[in-house]
């Protein structure tokens, strides 16, 4: 048994900030010193805010320091892991950062995330050790497939995709559909700007992913999964390469799990990085080898999914939940949330707030417990504008509607819709204009311009808002903005160009008013843009 | 298999279990737009245009995809769809880089397929370029004796060297067919058996006697002055026209048919008079601005696009701007008032031309340089050296602005249906690229839809796959692979996508294309 225990993040948000360094700092100071201490790391624990993070476990209990920079590895060595003395000053419970953590942390609770942080997501010993692997092992031991799609059902498991389908329908649907052969895909294309909650999950807990994706294939009967990930999440899928691996070995995945007769395995697959592919019939398309656009539904994947069989593709946040709900029970689930909207979401707060980072909270909280709460209010102080939901497919919610509680139904009322996740502050230093145009800009190059609406329409949707930024718009481009708008709703197939005009929809709903300041009086009210004389 | 019940704009219809709404619409003769369906190639679902409402659907469908389910109540064309469609394709026209109707004869008062014309000269087909100068007027040599020539002036031509010769070359063949032994009379249809008026041998008044005696009604000229006092209408005396070229050219409707009266009573030429006497439909030319039989204020509110007047069966020349187009226009006007009278006396109704859209590459110099390169600087021929090598090689100077698809492409056809307007939407234009590397087929990638027809014609049919999509967001395009010249792919010219191209992207190169495309 050493004596203690140094925890660093490695997530990809602690590695921006220097925690890849911090370590390396570590490994040098401790070898050769003596030391009895064990040196590991973690993935992120969602306070992004205060990276590098490194926990420390020991006789002198347990610490996390907050802004770990490699400079300040020898000192803390000498003090704390020598000496036997935390720098209390340094630590997130008792330095200067102490209550902003501790509100950052006030309405969370922890599901989706209850392994991030914790377990080295490299080593599926951690994993075993918290109870990992053991809800697909009471699947095969002591549930028939129906009995796990009731326990699914009765939680409420919505997809965290963005729709928001319940997650039991879609399996019961591929259960039902005819053929031996069905598929279950794991939708990791996380590509909107400002989100990464897929991404601290499959970098802090790819397991939970795997063995999510393992129950599903158990309760449709599939013996094959894919794991669909965008290229760009490097390490996701380094660690995930890794998790197979292990899976393997120890016999949760390949034939006759856990000497049950259920046989099921998983395949790595990179996506190139289009945003289109998190589209689920995209998403096929690209896995069949083909370009990523989607095509009409129905039939629905579920019936007529990957190569023309049953496929049931899943979000990484929906499949997380899964273990979980089997090991713990669909009521313990179920207790936390809404009606219509059950257990918790994650979320990636970021933009204008004091604290940014990953944050779980049950739905119901409100809007404004977030951005207030958690994530502190404006860092200049300045009033909240809007909030910002669900990327650029998704829309903002007015400092007016922040105790909305945040639900399905409760934010599509608003016109926002939850999304997939991301949350973007923004604050009276933001021009609502200008935020609707960044969006549109992403748009018009990720649409897969198939579609006449969305291929031409976001374009000129970009190119009109451009206008209403330089000053150069009259009135009849404010109706054509929205004319447009309402045109591409209605003339798109796929989820990407029927909500392409959100951001546009929901600013002109909530903030017309700065629309008519820049064309009327040709000035921005947030000073962001700059108008020509 | 079993036959289900729909209902489409009312009309209770059975159709194959599995069959679309649109093959149910196209089997009932409903039609429904659509540009990217192409029969047997499965649906692309993509340009959604076909967009239908379904009873108790929130969202309107693609008609192209949706199955067609027992007791759906399906409408095709409500004003919301009409809105849809407009938009649609307005937003397709936005981002169209080509000229549909070439520059020339947009800018050409009478209206003269120009392009159509240097073409059968470039080829050699006289005979073609006179019928197809004759469709507009039979007064060309006159004209080319006179017009200002507007068509020279928007000459894409010129931003390579200098504008075509088109006046001179007009000229030329006009005069030779003029002095031919057996100069080019078009036939007139069929006797109607109606007998039309016109006041006034003046270029407007010849004209629409013209037009009317070929459309197989028997036209009778009124005129007041001699027959030489007549010419001075053509824009008086300073004017290089010459009365010989003009006598023989009137004399021409006279073989045609039209009877010329001279020396008229100005009291015999009251329009309710000449109805009395048995004539259908009277046109009222200009007559050097004289109160009779129309008075200024009655000329005023002749309606521009149909040229009625206030009174039933009277049609008339209105205002004239003046200027040294004066009697080109004049001889457009005629035209028109043909096109309407012929409209009136077969009892349709008279709305004028049809409407027609345009889409254009821009004025002469907004057009992208990179239309321009590839050409060499050729010097522009002279009236005075014009023979028949001279006009041949003037002639293919030309450089086909025109596009070839005019008479098939969809979208300028649905575009007239929903009164799209190619500038509706203002937006930065693409850069223009043309693939002319394949003796069989040429691509101009500005007027492609995306409507991916050629591809999946090319792989489904062909089994070559030429053709793919490339990029994504607003930039996606359809190219053929890895970029290749077209030369450079396996196209072995078949020209499967030419027929399933629904504009004039992919349009075939071959030596017949002249033939097909500018035969009116």
């Amino acid at each position: 048994m050493t004596q203690a225990k140094v925890v660093v993040g490695l997530g990809s948000c602690g590695i921006a900030a220097g925690a890849g360094e911090t370590y390396e700092a570590f490994r040098k100071q401790i070898a050769g010193s003596g030391l009895d201490v064990e040196l590991q790391f973690t993935g992120c624990s969602g306070l992004c805010n205060w990276e590098p993070i490194v926990q420390v476990n020991g006789p002198a209990g347990d610490w996390t320091y907050g802004e770990m920079c490699p400079e300040r590895v020898s000192e803390m060595v000498r003090r704390h892991l020598v000496a036997g003395e935390p720098i209390e000053e340094w630590t997130l419970e008792q330095g200067e950062h102490r209550t902003e953590v501790a509100g950052f942390l006030s309405k969370q609770v922890f599901i989706e995330l209850h392994n991030c942080g914790k377990i080295n997501p490299e080593r599926i010993e951690d994993y075993e050790a918290r109870a990992g692997y053991k809800a697909l092992e009471k699947c095969l031991n002591s549930m028939a497939p129906e009995d796990v799609i009731d326990q699914i059902r009765w939680s409420g498991l919505r997809g965290r995709g963005g729709i928001g389908a319940p997650t039991a329908l879609k399996w019961e649907t591929a259960r039902r559909a005819a053929g031996p052969v069905k598929y279950v895909i794991c939708n990791a294309d996380e590509g909107d700007p400002g989100a990464f909650m897929n991404r601290g999950v499959l970098e802090g807990d790819p397991h939970s992913v795997l063995e999510g994706m393992a129950i599903v294939g158990y309760a449709l009967g599939s013996h094959q999964g894919f794991v669909y990930c965008r290229a760009e999440y490097s390490l996701a899928n380094r660690r995930l390469e890794i998790a197979l691996r292990q899976a393997r070995e120890h016999g949760y995945l390949g034939d006759r799990i856990l000497g049950s007769g259920f046989s099921f395995d998983i395949e790595l697959r990179k996506g190139a990085g289009a945003f289109v592919c998190g589209e689920e019939t995209a998403l096929i398309a690209s896995l069949e080898g083909q370009r990523a656009m989607p095509r009409q539904r129905p039939p629905y994947p579920t019936v007529s999914g990957l190569f023309g069989r049953p496929t049931v593709i899943n979000n990484v946040g929906t499949l997380v939940n899964v273990p979980w709900i089997v090991q713990h029970g669909a009521r313990a689930y179920a207790k936390y949330g809404l009606p219509r909207s059950r257990g918790t979401k994650v979320f990636s707060l970021a933009g204008r707030v004091a604290r940014c980072g990953l944050v779980e909270v049950p739905f119901g909280t409100t809007v404004g417990e977030i951005i207030y709460g958690v994530g502190g209010g404006s860092p200049s102080g300045k009033p909240m504008k809007a909030a910002h939901f669900g990327g650029p497919i998704g829309g903002c919610i007015p400092y007016d509607l922040f105790d909305t509680p945040i639900g399905y139904e409760e934010l599509a009322s608003a016109g926002a819709g939850l999304g997939s996740g991301g949350i973007i502050a923004l604050d009276q230093d933001c021009c609502m204009v200008d935020t609707a145009r960044y969006f549109l800009e992403f748009l018009q190059g990720e649409s897969c311009g198939k579609c006449t609406f969305c291929r031409i329409g976001t374009r000129r949707m970009y190119e009109i808002l451009t206008r209403i930024t330089r000053g150069e718009a009259t009135l009849d481009d404010l109706d054509l903005l929205e004319h447009l708008a309402y045109q591409t709703k209605n003339g798109s197939l796929c989820g990407l160009g029927i909500e392409s005009p959100n951001p546009v929809l929901t600013t002109l709903r909530y903030f017309r008013d700065e629309y008519l300041a820049h064309i009327q009086n040709r000035e921005c009210p947030a000073h962001v843009c700059q108008l020509g004389a | 298999m079993a036959k289900i019940q729909i209902t489409i704009d009312q009309h209770p219809i059975a159709v194959f279990e599995g069959a679309t709404i649109l093959e149910a619409a196209q089997q009932a003769g409903i039609p429904i737009p659509t540009m990217c369906h192409v029969d047997g190639l499965g649906a692309s679902t993509s340009c959604f245009l076909c967009l239908v409402h379904v009873e108790g659907m929130s969202r309107p469908v693609t008609a192209c995809s949706t199955p067609a389910k027992a007791g759906m109540v399906v409408f095709t064309d409500t004003p919301a769809l009409r809105l849809s469609r407009r938009t649609c394709l307005e937003l397709l026209l936005s981002d169209h880089l080509g000229d549909c109707r070439a520059p020339c004869q947009l800018a050409c008062p009478a209206d003269i397929d120009i392009q159509g014309v240097l073409a059968s000269i470039k080829v050699g087909n006289e005979q073609q370029a006179v019928r197809l100068i004759r469709e507009a007027t039979p007064f060309s040599a006159s004209l080319a004796r006179l017009c200002p020539r507007p068509c020279e002036d928007v000459c894409r031509r010129s931003r390579v060297d200098e504008p075509l010769a088109i006046c001179a070359l007009l000229r030329f063949i006009s005069d030779r067919d003029l002095t031919s032994r057996q100069p080019y009379l078009p036939s007139p249809a069929p006797d109607t058996g109606q007998r039309i008026a016109v006041i006034g041998a003046g270029p407007a008044g010849l004209s629409t006697a013209y037009h009317l005696r070929r459309k197989g009604h028997a036209v009778t000229v009124l005129e007041q002055g001699e027959a030489v006092a007549a010419t001075l209408r053509w824009g008086g005396a300073a004017l290089p026209l010459a009365p010989e070229v003009l006598s023989a050219e009137i004399q021409r409707l006279a073989d045609l048919g039209v009877m010329i009266l001279y020396s008229q009573e100005a009291g015999s030429l009251i329009p309710e008079a000449l109805k009395d006497a048995g004539y259908a439909a009277i046109f009222v030319d200009w007559l050097n601005g004289e109160d009779i039989p129309l008075s200024r204020e009655e000329r005023s509110r002749v309606d521009p696009t149909t040229l009625a007047t206030s009174w039933p069966g009277v049609f008339a020349e209105g205002q004239r701007a003046g200027g040294p187009d004066d009697a080109v226009r004049a001889v457009g006007t005629g035209r028109l008032a043909a096109f309407s009278i012929d409209q009136y006396v077969r009892q349709q109704p008279v709305v004028g031309y049809l409407p027609e859209i345009n889409s254009s590459m821009g004025e002469l110099e907004q057009v992208d340089s990179a239309r321009f390169q590839g050409y060499s600087t050729v010097r522009r021929a002279v009236m005075a050296e014009m023979d028949d090598a001279v006009a041949c090689a003037e002639a293919a100077r030309c450089l086909e602005c025109g596009c070839a698809a005019l008479q098939t492409c969809k979208l300028r056809v649905y575009a007239a249906t929903y009164g799209a307007r190619p500038d509706a939407i203002s937006r930065e234009r693409r850069g223009y690229t043309i693939d002319a590397s394949h003796p069989d087929l040429v691509m101009e990638a500005g007027k492609c839809v995306l409507c991916g027809a050629c591809v999946r014609a090319c792989r489904d049919i062909k089994k070559l796959e030429v053709f793919t999509f490339m990029l994504r967001g607003y930039e996606t395009r359809v190219a053929p692979y890895w970029k290749l010249p077209l030369a450079e792919t396996t196209c072995d010219g078949c020209l499967e996508c030419v027929r399933v191209c629904p504009t004039g992207a992919l349009v075939s190169s071959r030596a017949d294309k002249m033939e097909k495309a500018y035969l009116f």
